[in-house]
């Protein structure tokens, strides 16, 4: 698709992986729409994920082993899915927090020493 | 890859496949995320239709979401091949037509290279069932000018035994004939090994009962003793535990039984006796395939190529070379000759370099795909025309955004689905037929090597699988890229249903292509299939029923004794109330071995391939009461006396030869043919031990009858007196049915001497029933060939010429609108159609004269039928001519306003 902007989910592959992973471990057992909000909560509303964006990430998280679902029901008595992070999707978020830590490094360096 | 990406395709093969989450699941999902954040909204104060469209648009579409999902869920390509598959299933049922002549003929295509597949896979690739098989060996000796395996002298053997590191527990087995004789007088003829000790440590198994044969069994001198089979342990002694020390007599010796091996064990070949091979110091083994082999065990660590280097290095000795041609062995340095170690099954499959045989199954192969062609060309066209008709539904779906590629891999699963069902009927002809040749392989006598089985292998479905999605990109892909090429051009035009398709030079081409291969190959396989089936259906032309052959020999090396012993027993035959006539030849009628003569004065004419070195003919070597016993006239000239035939034992004989009618006819079309001579040309003398010699003028002195059976052949029949072929085929006139004959048989040659064997005893009804098993296959499968291109061949003319006429539809309404006399209008229908087959007909005339000129139809069990090369012609035209009739009969029929509003 010529001329197009890469979409958000494109721009969010890599990260949105970690973001759910991280947003998992750190709370527990979440339903999608949880998740949804919040990641636009701790960024302050920059990030708005749209379902279309969501739950492909999750299932395909889900696909992989990193997270598992099954369905329940929300202190508003509603259904809903919810995704809890396994032992290997801890692993995972282990080795890619240290590798986002070192890029993050890295940039800052990069930036901050412009000779 | 990542362990968890491999996981996430594994769920995704999965998910498509299962769909283990439903799309109603999916779907609660996405509903329920909008519920909850409209419950946020209100909480937060928003009226609920306020909070319902502000939930609405804060998460996005919920088509879109929901397509996503799906999209992850499985494999995109997968669901839609999916429906592919569905939609081509559909238009198998729809088009039954196609589905029919386009499946027959795939089927009978992939069947037949199926089945040769599966014989070559057979006979090379399977795998010997023993421990570590694949590092058994045979050592052979390899003539590298010849090209021909040898046989070994026991001192080379000897050496190979003491200096071979390579190789280990070298021994060599030579399988012998001899009769079995139990206490009650029952008589049975078996193949025995005469077997190295090594033998049974190379196969790596051990006797149920008792011991295998020692080095001490092998020594001159020593106790006679045999290890015998399952089988035999169960057939000859009951299965009784005491076997061990009981006697067994085969042929003159009395053997002790020293050993049972268990169930299914026949190493090295199909044995069920193994005695000891004893050392003959002076003495050759054979060592060129099922008569006896050298073989051994590649040592711990050794390869096969570094055993071929040493066994190369070490060379073989100047030995008695058995170079053909030559009556006594003469010594020779023989440089040209070496040693050579390939896998102990490829020691069975002919004269090969160990390369040769994969280029020839890669080779063959190939061919067998190329014998896709035909059909897949056939199919192409019909899928093409087909396609054709589906412009508009393409065009459509071009403009809804589907891809030129995504419409041609619709097109090419359509066609995948036709091949792969034709591939799964092949794949049960394939079973049938494995059924039946493993059927008639336990028949022939000895049977084949325990190791080849006709089935069905991996490698064979693979194969079948290859063939399939061959055929399917031959006759899916090619047409599809064909008509889906101009979609882009088209655009809205074609939506708008002015197709613009037009049938150009290369499908001109095809028809007149179609025609003449059919005008050209046509006669020739239908002559060839009735020159096969002919003795099936009409019979053999005499009471085949009323005699039999029985093959007698002399245990061991041909004597003179055979002689004697041949008397005795025809005289005690013809005392047998059973029997009313008695004659010996070297082959029974029918079965007479080919070879090429040169006859005198006479030039062979040329074939296809080169001047043959002769003509073809048959010989059989006859005794004086050949021709009374089969009642063949004399034609001309005399009969043979005691004078043609030599001394006993001697191989001369006199130059004196009766020939067939065909023969005499060859000699002289309408003369006599008496006096002329001839002589046999590239005669395998060592084949023939007794046979004609090569290079001699042999007389005719005599000219007799066609027998019934070899009405098509030239015969050429030489005297022999008693004992001069051995082993010697005895013809038997009955008096009644053959019931029993066999046993009486055993029982009386086994009185006249135990050292006399007889087998193959068959009546003749019996023998051409045999021949026409074969002759049949072979029949059945050029038909079935034949007239499965045939049938494409006129289904995709008709499918041509009705799509040409079609698309003249609106030319024809608009002519017949300004006037046109209707006679005229078909007459140009007709004429381009006529035109197609004219031409298509003279290149297949043309090509059909030169191959009547240069293959010798007769010669390779074809039949002449009159008229045929006419008739195929006059065939294709009714076939153009019923092609262009319906549409012709639809373009009159036009209304011509609607034809000009049309434009």
């Amino acid at each position: 698709m010529p001329n197009k902007e890469p979409s958000k989910a494109e721009v969010l592959r890599g990260t949105l992986d970690l973001m759910v992973l991280q947003t998992l471990a750190a709370l527990g057992p979440q339903h999608g729409y949880a998740i949804g909000a919040r990641l636009g909560q701790v960024s302050s509303g920059a990030l708005t994920l749209n379902m279309g964006t969501l739950y492909p990430g999750l299932m395909r998280l889900e696909q992989q082993g990193l997270i598992k679902a099954e369905w329940g029901v929300t202190d508003n008595n509603r259904q809903a899915r919810f995704y809890a992070i396994t032992t290997a999707g801890r692993r995972r978020l282990a080795a890619d927090k240290k590798a986002w830590d070192q890029m993050v490094s890295v940039m800052h360096t990069l930036f901050e020493d412009p000779a | 890859m990542r362990l968890s990406s491999l996981r996430e395709w594994a769920r995704r093969v999965w998910g498509a496949l299962s769909r283990r989450r439903t799309d109603h699941d999916l779907q609660r999902e996405l509903a329920g995320h909008l519920a909850l954040a409209e419950d946020e909204l209100r909480q937060k104060g928003h009226a609920p239709g306020e909070a319902a469209r502000l939930a609405r648009a804060g998460a996005g579409g919920r088509i879109q979401a929901l397509e996503a999902l799906r999209d992850q869920r499985g494999l995109p390509w997968l669901d839609s091949s999916w429906l592919d598959l569905k939609l081509g299933l559909r238009l198998l049922v729809r088009n039954w037509g196609l589905t029919l002549v386009g499946g027959l003929a795939m089927t009978v295509a992939i069947g037949i290279a199926a089945v040769v597949f599966a014989a070559f896979d057979m006979v090379l690739w399977s795998p010997l069932p023993l421990d570590e098989g694949d590092r058994v060996v045979a050592i052979q000796v390899w003539d590298r000018e010849a090209g021909r395996r040898r046989d070994t002298t026991w001192q080379d053997l000897e050496r190979w035994r003491a200096s071979l590191q390579t190789v280990g527990d070298i021994g060599a087995f030579q399988a012998i004939q001899r009769n079995v004789i139990t206490p009650d007088g029952s008589v049975e003829l078996a193949t025995v090994a005469e077997i190295s000790p090594a033998g049974f440590r190379v196969a790596r198994v051990s006797p149920m009962i008792g011991r295998p044969i020692a080095d001490a069994d092998a020594s001159s001198g020593a106790a006679a003793v045999v290890v015998i089979g399952h089988d035999v342990w169960q057939r000859r002694f009951a299965g009784a535990r005491d076997v061990i020390g009981r006697e067994l007599r085969l042929g003159k010796n009395v053997h002790t039984v020293i050993g049972v091996m268990p169930d299914g064990f026949q190493f090295p070949l199909n044995f069920r006796y193994w005695v000891p091979l004893q050392p003959a110091a002076a003495g050759i083994l054979r060592n060129t395939g099922p008569e006896g082999a050298v073989f051994g065990r590649l040592a711990p660590g050794a390869t096969l190529a570094r055993a071929h280097a040493e066994v190369s290095a070490l060379g073989i000795l100047p030995a008695f070379s058995s170079a053909e041609g030559e009556g006594t062995r003469a010594l020779s340095s023989a440089p040209r000759e070496g040693g050579r170690v390939v896998p102990y099954t490829f020691a069975f499959t002919g004269d090969f370099e160990s390369g040769e045989l994969g280029l020839l199954w890669s080779l063959s192969s190939l061919l067998l795909v190329l014998l896709l062609l035909p059909p897949c060309a056939n199919i192409a066209i019909l899928n093409y025309a087909r396609t054709v008709t589906r412009q508009q539904e393409f065009a459509a779906r071009h403009a809804l955004g589907g891809s030129r590629a995504r419409i041609v891999w619709q097109l090419f699963v359509e066609a995948l689905v036709l091949t792969a069902a034709a591939a799964g009927v092949a794949l049960l002809l394939l079973r049938v037929v494995s059924v039946v040749v493993e059927g008639r392989l336990q028949n022939i006598p000895g049977g084949p090597p325990f190791w080849m089985t006709f089935g069905v292998s991996y490698r064979t479905l693979l194969f079948v699988a290859v063939l399939a999605l061959a055929g399917a990109a031959m006759s899916g892909l090619v047409p599809a890229l064909q008509a889906t090429g101009r979609l882009a051009r088209l655009g809205a035009g074609a939506l708008a249903g002015r197709t613009s398709m037009r049938l150009g030079a290369t499908w001109t081409t095809l028809v007149i292509a179609q025609v003449a291969f059919s005008v050209g190959v046509l006669p020739l396989a239908t002559q060839l299939a009735w020159g096969t089936l002919r003795t099936g259906i009409i019979g053999p032309g005499f009471a085949a029923e009323e005699f039999a052959t029985a093959r007698v020999a002399l245990e061991g090396e041909p004597s003179v004794l055979f002689g004697n012993r041949q008397r005795e027993l025809t005289r005690r035959l013809l005392a047998d109330p059973g029997i009313v006539g008695v004659a010996a030849a070297l082959r029974p009628p029918g079965e007479e071995p080919w070879v090429f003569v040169d006859i005198e004065g006479l030039t062979v004419p040329e074939l296809f391939n080169g001047r043959p070195p002769g003509f073809q003919a048959r010989f059989n070597q006859v005794d004086t009461a050949f021709f009374d016993l089969y009642q063949v006239p004399g034609i001309g000239g005399r009969q043979f006396t005691e004078g043609d035939t030599a001394a006993e034992g001697s191989v001369a004989e006199s130059g004196a030869v009766i020939v067939n009618r065909n023969f005499a006819e060859t000699i002289a079309p309408g003369g006599n043919a008496l006096g002329h001579r001839f002589r046999y040309v590239n005669a395998e003398r060592s084949e023939w031990p007794h046979g004609p010699e090569a290079d001699r003028w042999y007389e005719v002195v005599g000219v007799v009858g066609n027998l019934p059976v070899t009405t098509e052949a030239r015969v050429a029949y030489h005297a022999a007196a008693p004992g001069q072929i051995q082993p010697a085929h005895l013809q038997l006139r009955l008096r009644g049915d053959s019931t029993g004959l066999a046993e009486r048989l055993r029982e009386v040659v086994s009185s006249v001497d135990p050292t006399l064997h007889v087998d193959e005893v068959r009546t003749l009804a019996q023998i051409y029933r045999e021949h026409r098993f074969g002759d049949n296959l072979g029949a059945i499968t050029i038909g079935a060939l034949t007239g499965s291109v045939l049938l494409l061949s006129a289904a995709g003319l008709y499918a041509l010429m009705a799509f040409t006429v079609a698309q003249r539809r609106r030319e024809i309404g608009i002519r017949s609108a300004l006037g046109a006399q209707p006679g005229h209008l078909v007459a140009a229908v007709f004429r381009r159609a006529f035109l197609q087959i004219g031409a298509g007909s003279a290149v297949g005339l043309l090509a059909a004269y030169f191959v009547g000129r240069y293959v010798p139809i007769e010669q390779i069990g074809g039949l002449p039928i009159p008229g045929i090369l006419p008739g195929a012609v006059v065939f294709m035209l009714l076939v153009g001519v019923l092609a262009s009739m319906g549409p012709a009969r639809r373009g009159l029929r036009i209304d011509p306003t609607e034809a000009l509003r049309s434009e």
